[in-house]
């Protein structure tokens, strides 16, 4: 039996159906340019009643029951937004890389007429002036002021490298410097962003009900997570009642509507005290914010805006990104340099001795040449030196600096040369000496291994790190009682108030679960870097003495036959030899260990530039791909769900077109009331 | 068929980045023939960079050696120029001495030649002493005080102060990669000396060169009152003539330093020469690598600006059209 209303009701909900329908439409037209913002549909059912029906025709075929809406829809495909993410991810890395490669090449730019080169350049022609016009005042002041002019500009390119890294990274001897870092506001940008998808997530929950889902919501989500994933690699996993898992690498940073784990940025040791080590990025419980989860988790952020910022500011300077890597190499060229020319300013072969004048004299006379041309405004390499064995290992290219007192009096660069190698009754004394020498040296070399610049770094972090760890652990006693309190918690599969109390103050007691896992760890490395260590051989107390008192003699017979030859030449200003020698370093090929890879410095100069293009163009060519990737994946996700004009339009009609209609049934229906009513009259 | 749906943020999105895309490259072509160059950055084209840079190494190389061989050759010819005038001198010499030891010479005349010899003596020890800027040439390396000085009682005699040319006396300059020259003769070679030697005994007289035989002619043209004669002995027409020969070998010593000069000129000319033609072979190298071809650029930008005027022309029709239009509700 069909009502009696004639399904009145059938048409008030097409009308409402319908107007809902125009409703939807507005609000995407709306939105149709609102970022994150997807097309919205009407899902509508046909009205159906189940059970056993009264055996009329309408009813037992299920027909004439009219539409409901069923749901309304979003247009979103969770395939393509995580693929969208993910390329995202690599494109927001390649980009930042290729922005700050731009920056970085500009600094460093060669093809320019202002370049190292361009200095080095002009030193090398200066010297070869200076052999020209030894006695000459004007080509002694030009020597000192390139070789000044190769420290300053060698300083500036250091400074400003090392200014824009640390704009980066921030400082590492000043912590305060890490909060304002690119870094830094990444990093807090992204917490905040952590925190709101937490946020949102607890909104999500509460404004969920059965079935229903609160389309804005998501959308909103859905941006945010594309916004997190420009910054870092993250995973995420999509879980029952519209929630998601955010993840890094296994650590969750957000779980449904709660906010894990936070990133914070600094060079903090386990104990929580600064150190100058440079900052890395750590993962930080939220709800108990003492407790560090992961004490380095740069590796794990490989990708992504701040991936490519961690990459350019790595400590690790064979990566080709580093800008660290840069510097390290305008180093090794600055030492490089500065040592070549010191060793042939202040004459380090056997049989010959460096010369300088002494303008004081009249006529001026050649004297022993002492200063050397190259120093450091660091006063601990600049000692270093001028030692026995001069050390020129921390000397960098921010701190070479051209001796003032070359500077001053330009006489004492040494362009004239002595040799000891005459045949000379009065040499006896310098050749026995000089015999002894070498033999002790020799001697000496076979013993003396030296240390890999990276078995000495090895080395030296592991004892730093095992003396942080040193401090923080207690005694062994007190782990014994932590791990047993440990083993004895973890067996317990529901803890009491009281197990988890026992253990908290086994915990207490030792410090924290942290601090013995990093012992063993820094104790493994640090042995492992010791027996390393100790295996390169070291001379004895006695060897050291029997090599130190032979150079000593050696030194001093040297200087009194210099002595000796002295007076016989000191007129002959003239000479330019060594100041020829100065000049020539240009086509020397520097080899060895630390050394410029068997290139002369303008070609390591080149190198250095010519890698570090090729390296920018590869980023590049990377960019160029991926944002065709990213472009491609992009217009498939906005064909998905964006809004077409042509198609809400079309759909304004056709609900309008349906809704006039649902009013005409209406009419018909009430007509027909109409007339039932008038049946009694 | 199904077609994918175009919404009209894509139609935007997609005009925007068509023509930033075709911006940029315009704006890359405007720096190009702007700058002249095609590699403004390594990141441009690294191995053409690589390439420029190397480049300018061995150009900045050649620039120095060809700096040092233009300071070698104005000193070689001034060196040059002395020998030559000191040659002109002996010539005189020669026949001075041919004329003194003619037997009809008489007193007068042997000193009024003896008056000339004195002058061009002191003569041949200024082109000893000869300057280049402010350097003594002919004295090895001691270039900064007279290498030929002054010696003896009267001051008469004349000593070599330089580096002798025994030892190590050359004063290099390097004209290519490792390759060194010297620049200097040194003087005693040339010029020779003339001096007692008070430090042996008994004191020995040093002599040799030119300088030596000429100081000996002067000698035997006026010979020196010797103690405890009180009067010279007369000249010795004989010992006068035997003086001719030394002159001769002198002249051909001189001669023979002209040729090592005149040879290290004409080597010094041609290493500069091969620099010259190493720079324009580089220069022109460097440019195909870093110049723009500038017809074929400037085409490029037309090019490219016709795109661009189309590709704004075609999105203004294209974002405007929508149903919208051609709709009446």
């Amino acid at each position: 039996m069909t009502s009696s209303l004639f399904g009145i009701y059938n048409t008030q909900r097409a009308l409402l159906m319908n107007q809902a329908a125009i409703n939807i439409v507005n609000s995407n037209i709306s939105n149709m340019n609102t970022e994150g913002y997807s097309k919205q549909r009407l899902e509508v059912s046909q009205s159906v009643k189940a059970g056993k029906n009264s055996g009329s025709l309408l009813e037992a075929s299920q027909s004439g029951l009219g539409a409901y809406i069923d749901t309304i829809s979003r247009n979103r495909d969770a395939y393509i937004d995580s693929y969208y993410r993910k390329e995202s991810t690599k494109l927001n890395y390649y980009s930042e890389l290729h922005n700050n490669n731009l920056i970085v090449e500009d600094i460093t730019n060669e093809l320019s007429d202002t370049g190292v080169n361009k200095v080095l350049n002009d030193f090398y022609t200066v010297a070869n002036q200076l052999s020209a016009n030894p006695t000459d005042s004007v080509a002694r002041t030009d020597f000192a002021q390139k070789a000044e002019s190769v420290t300053l500009k060698l300083n500036g390119l250091y400074d400003q490298l090392n200014n824009y890294a640390s704009s980066i990274a921030g400082v590492s001897s000043n912590p305060s410097t890490f909060d304002e870092s690119r870094m830094g506001t990444e990093v807090t940008s992204l917490n905040t962003k952590l925190q709101n998808l937490a946020d949102l997530n607890n909104t999500i929950i509460s404004s969920s009900s059965q079935n229903i889902t609160p389309n804005g919501l998501l959308d909103q989500r859905d941006k945010l997570l594309d916004d997190i994933s420009k910054s870092i690699p993250i995973t995420i996993k999509q879980t029952p009642g519209n929630l998601v898992i955010v993840s890094l690498e296994g650590n969750d940073l957000v779980s449904g509507n709660k906010f894990m784990s936070k990133f914070v940025y600094d060079n903090k040791d386990p104990l929580g005290n600064d150190t100058t080590n440079a900052p890395v990025l750590k993962l930080k419980q939220v709800n108990e914010p003492k407790n560090i989860l992961r004490q380095n988790v740069n590796g794990l952020v490989n990708s992504g805006k701040i991936g490519a910022l961690l990459d350019l500011t790595s400590t690790d300077t064979t990566k080709p990104n580093s800008i660290n890597g840069i510097l390290e190499k305008l180093n090794v060229l600055a030492r490089n340099f500065a040592k070549e020319i010191n060793d042939i300013q202040v004459s380090k072969q056997p049989d010959t001795v460096s010369l300088a004048i002494a303008k004081n004299k009249i006529p001026s006379e050649l004297i022993k040449a002492t200063e050397s041309i190259f120093t450091s405004s660091d006063s601990i390499a600049a000692s270093e030196m001028v030692g026995a064995i001069p050390d020129y290992s921390h000397l960098t290219a921010g701190n070479i600096k051209i001796n003032s007192a070359i500077l001053n009096d330009p006489f004492k660069i040494a362009a004239a040369t002595l040799k000891l190698n005459a045949v000379d009754p009065n040499k006896a004394p310098y050749d026995v000496a000089k015999t002894t020498f070498t033999a002790a040296k020799a001697t000496y070399d076979g013993i003396v291994g030296t240390p890999t610049p990276a078995q000495q770094t090895t080395y030296d972090k592991a004892l730093s790190a095992f003396d942080t760890a040193k401090t923080t652990y207690k005694s062994a006693a007190d782990t014994d009682a932590y791990n047993t309190a440990k083993t004895t918690f973890n067996a317990i599969a529901t803890p009491t108030p009281m197990d988890i109390a026992t253990y908290n103050t086994a915990k207490t007691t030792y410090k924290s679960a942290y601090d013995a896992d990093t012992y063993n760890t820094a104790k493994t490395a640090f042995t492992n870097a010791k027996a390393t260590y100790d295996a390169i051989p070291a001379p004895s107390l006695t060897q050291q003495t029997t090599y130190d008192t032979a150079l000593s003699a050696f030194n001093t017979a040297k200087d009194d036959y210099t002595n000796l030859l002295l007076p016989n030449i000191k007129t002959q200003t003239g000479d330019g030899s060594n100041a020829l020698l100065l000049s020539q370093l240009r086509n020397k090929s520097l080899t060895g260990i630390n050394s410029l890879n068997g290139s002369t410095t303008e070609q390591y100069v080149n190198s250095i530039m010519g890698n570090f293009g090729v390296q920018t163009g590869t980023v590049k060519d990377k960019l160029d791909s991926q944002t065709s990737v990213v472009d491609q994946v992009k217009q498939k996700r906005e064909t998905a769900i964006g809004v077409n004009l042509d198609e809400e339009l079309t759909d304004l009609v056709k609900y309008q077109r349906a809704y006039e209609a649902s009013s005409r049934v209406f009419n018909v229906v009430n007509q027909m009331l109409q007339q039932i009513i008038n049946l009694g009259k | 068929m199904i077609y994918p749906r175009i919404t009209n943020k894509l139609i935007s999105e997609n005009v925007v980045s068509t023509l930033n895309n075709q911006r940029s490259k315009l704006n890359e072509l405007n720096q190009q023939i702007s700058t002249g160059k095609t590699i403004s950055k390594a990141s441009d084209n690294p191995t053409g960079a690589i390439n420029i840079l190397s480049t300018n190494t061995s150009l900045s190389k050649i620039e120095t050696y060809t700096k040092n061989i233009n300071g070698a050759i104005s000193e070689v010819d001034a060196s040059d120029r002395s020998i030559l005038s000191l040659n002109d001198t002996i010539q005189r010499v020669k026949e001075l001495a041919l004329k003194a030891a003619d037997a009809t010479s008489g007193p007068s005349e042997l000193t009024s030649i003896n008056d000339e010899l004195k002058q061009i003596i002191e003569q041949v020890k200024d082109i000893g002493n000869t300057q280049f800027g402010n350097k003594y040439i002919f004295g090895g390396l001691v270039t900064e005080t007279a290498p030929f000085t002054k010696a003896g009682t009267n001051g008469d005699e004349i000593k070599y102060a330089g580096t002798p040319s025994s030892s190590n006396y050359g004063r290099e300059v390097e004209i290519g990669e490792n390759i060194k020259i010297n620049v200097n003769i040194a003087g005693d070679k040339i010029f020779g000396e003339h001096y007692t030697d008070n430090s042996t005994t008994p004191a020995t007289t040093v002599s040799s060169g030119i300088i030596g035989i000429l100081k000996k002619l002067s000698l035997e043209l006026e010979p020196p009152i010797v103690p405890p004669a009180t009067v010279a002995v007369p000249a010795d027409h004989d010992k006068i003539r035997e003086k001719l020969t030394g002159i001769d070998n002198s002249l051909q010593n001189i001669l023979s330093s002209q040729a090592t000069i005149g040879g290290l000129s004409s080597r010094l000319d041609m290493t500069k020469n091969k620099l010259e033609e190493d720079t324009i072979t580089l220069t022109k190298f460097k440019s195909t690598v870093e110049d723009i071809d500038l017809p074929s650029a400037i085409s490029k930008l037309s090019f490219q600006q016709d795109s661009l005027q189309t590709s704004l022309r075609i999105s203004s029709k294209v974002m405007q059209s929508s149903l919208l239009q051609y709709l009446t509700l």
